[in-house]
């Protein structure tokens, strides 16, 4: 498994840094977007909360993006989570890309965090999409919930991170709808047993700015049998591109 | 030859009498319906002891189905003078069938202990609740067994839902016990990355830990991942219990010894 994590790390390095050394970076490949996103949350057991969300991507020719996001649990004052991940996308044409991200999901009203660090592989191929990683979970609680190295805790779980989607495309890639099955979303990671049905609308006005309206299904339980819809998430987003 | 067996296995599935084509996809009794029907059903009177040194057993998955292996007579021969009752912490049986939980009723009751269950996911299965209600009794409910606070609540979908997070709090609450010991089905923590369920949320199960670290609960008993795990976090000890396995292999019990108002566990494996 360390092998594995250190082999995804010098190819994450290279994707970062190698292409530099033989084509310089030149300003206008890269494209900026920054998003911005508030979003309501109906959990069955938990009671209802608002968010407020913003991420920025930085992404280089179509290929290397870096991207960090923060969001904020609106309902009890807290940080709800943040992230920073760094990726290869669409290696040599090949519709593959690899990331590894950082996600930090603190509960702070509970006196615990999740920090995750997630490398994980991705395939589009003609709108369809499949995404497999790992979680590397570290519960931390106390005075560590902030710290981000704190990974000698009492509680270090491995969970599979997964999604598989399709997305369709109208008015000539204007309004696109992506339909998603997956237990984690930008700034969430959850459980095998917490996955979740989501709707994906953007429409983009021009190549300046879209808007996206999520709506997600989250189910409890095991796969299927006993189990129940478990929470509903309605996102809409405004992301502004450079 | 499997192109005819095939279309015949799936008409003989079809046309099966106990096909509940809703249960592939959903439990029919939501969490918040079981614990609705819980509070109807009468309270699980309190268990007199009469010494505050003694000890219990707990079981989890045991999986029974409508033939006994033997295991509850090798568990039977292993208990103590010491054993007061017995805790199962769910999927008590194969798929909750009227005749697989009444099986469970049967085998337990041969133990010769009081014995306190609470479902699992396998207990839901097929209009399973309704039997383990009429049965079992609720699946959530507290009672206090010698000097002990005892709590089952029903985590069998992987959630507690509004109405039992306000009762689990009210009675984490109020109990003056010197001991309290919970018990549910769903592990909070995951064993293995091949592990695929476990407790669903995990912003409600740091809900719980805190509420348990608050209110001073001892132990936690859990099943479910059939993988034994034991930890303590916040001063609350979380222990995930083996499986009981009833239809045969090493099955798993916990015996814990109880000495005034201190408390911990052994285990041991029933074929060993």
């Amino acid at each position: 498994m360390r092998k594995g994590l250190v082999l995804f790390l010098i190819f994450a390095a290279r994707a970062l840094f190698a292409q530099g050394t033989d084509n310089p970076l030149i300003l206008q490949d890269i494209q900026i977007k920054l998003g911005v996103s508030p979003e309501l949350v109906f959990n069955r057991t938990l009671g209802a909360k608002s968010l407020a969300k913003a991420w920025v991507n930085v992404e280089w020719k179509d290929t290397v993006d870096f991207e960090c996001g923060y969001g904020l649990d609106m309902t009890h004052g807290f940080t709800d989570a943040y992230y920073f991940g760094a990726g290869w996308k669409n290696i040599f044409g090949s519709g593959a890309g690899v990331t590894l991200k950082f996600l930090s999901d603190p509960a702070g009203e509970y006196g615990f965090a999740a920090n995750s660090i997630i490398p994980y592989a991705e395939y589009r191929l003609c709108g369809f999409h499949i995404r497999l990683g790992v979680n590397f979970r570290f519960t931390v609680t106390g005075a560590d919930i902030w710290n981000i190295f704190a990974y000698n805790t009492p509680i270090i779980e491995q969970l599979l991170y997964y999604s598989a989607g399709y997305k369709f495309s109208f008015f000539e890639g204007k309004y696109t709808l992506d339909l998603e099955l997956a237990n984690h979303e930008r700034m969430f990671a959850g459980n095998f047993g917490n996955y979740g049905f989501y709707l994906k609308n953007a429409y983009a006005f021009d190549d300046k700015w879209n808007l996206s309206l999520d709506i997600g299904l989250i189910n409890a339980g095991s796969i299927a049998l006993s189990s129940v819809s478990y929470k509903l998430k309605i996102g809409l987003g405004v992301e502004l591109i450079w | 030859m499997v192109k005819r067996i095939v279309p015949i296995a799936i008409i003989l599935f079809l046309s099966s009498c106990a096909l509940d084509i809703f249960g592939f996809i959903a439990t029919s009794a939501d969490v918040d319906t079981r614990f609705s029907e819980s509070r109807a059903l009468s309270a699980i009177p309190d268990l007199t002891i009469g010494t505050n040194d003694y000890s219990f057993i707990v079981v989890s998955d045991l999986h029974v189905y409508s033939w006994d292996n033997g295991n509850f007579d090798r568990l039977k021969a292993r208990l103590t003078a010491d054993d007061q009752f017995v805790l199962a912490c769910g999927d008590l049986t194969q798929q909750g069938e009227l005749q697989y939980m009444e099986n469970y009723r049967d085998l337990m009751n041969g133990l010769g202990l009081p014995y306190y269950s609470t479902p699992g996911n396998h207990d839901l299965y097929f209009g399973g609740w309704t039997n383990f209600r009429d049965i079992l009794g609720p699946s959530c409910y507290t009672l206090k067994a010698g000097n002990i606070r005892l709590i089952s609540f029903d985590s069998a979908s992987g959630t507690l839902g509004a109405d039992q997070r306000v009762w689990l709090e009210n009675v984490l609450r109020t109990y003056t016990e010197s001991v309290c010991v919970v018990f549910t089905h769903f592990e909070f923590f995951s064993p293995s990355i091949f592990e695929t369920q476990q407790y669903t949320d995990i912003e409600e199960v740091y809900y719980l830990m805190d509420l348990f670290s608050r209110y001073g609960v001892d132990y936690v008993f859990m099943g479910h991942s059939h993988k034994y795990d034991d930890r303590i976090v916040n001063g609350v000890r979380y222990v995930v219990c083996e499986d009981f396995k009833e239809n045969g292999g090493n099955s798993m019990v916990i015996r814990v010894h109880v000495n005034g108002g201190s408390i911990t566990h052994t285990t041991f494996m029933l074929n060993n």
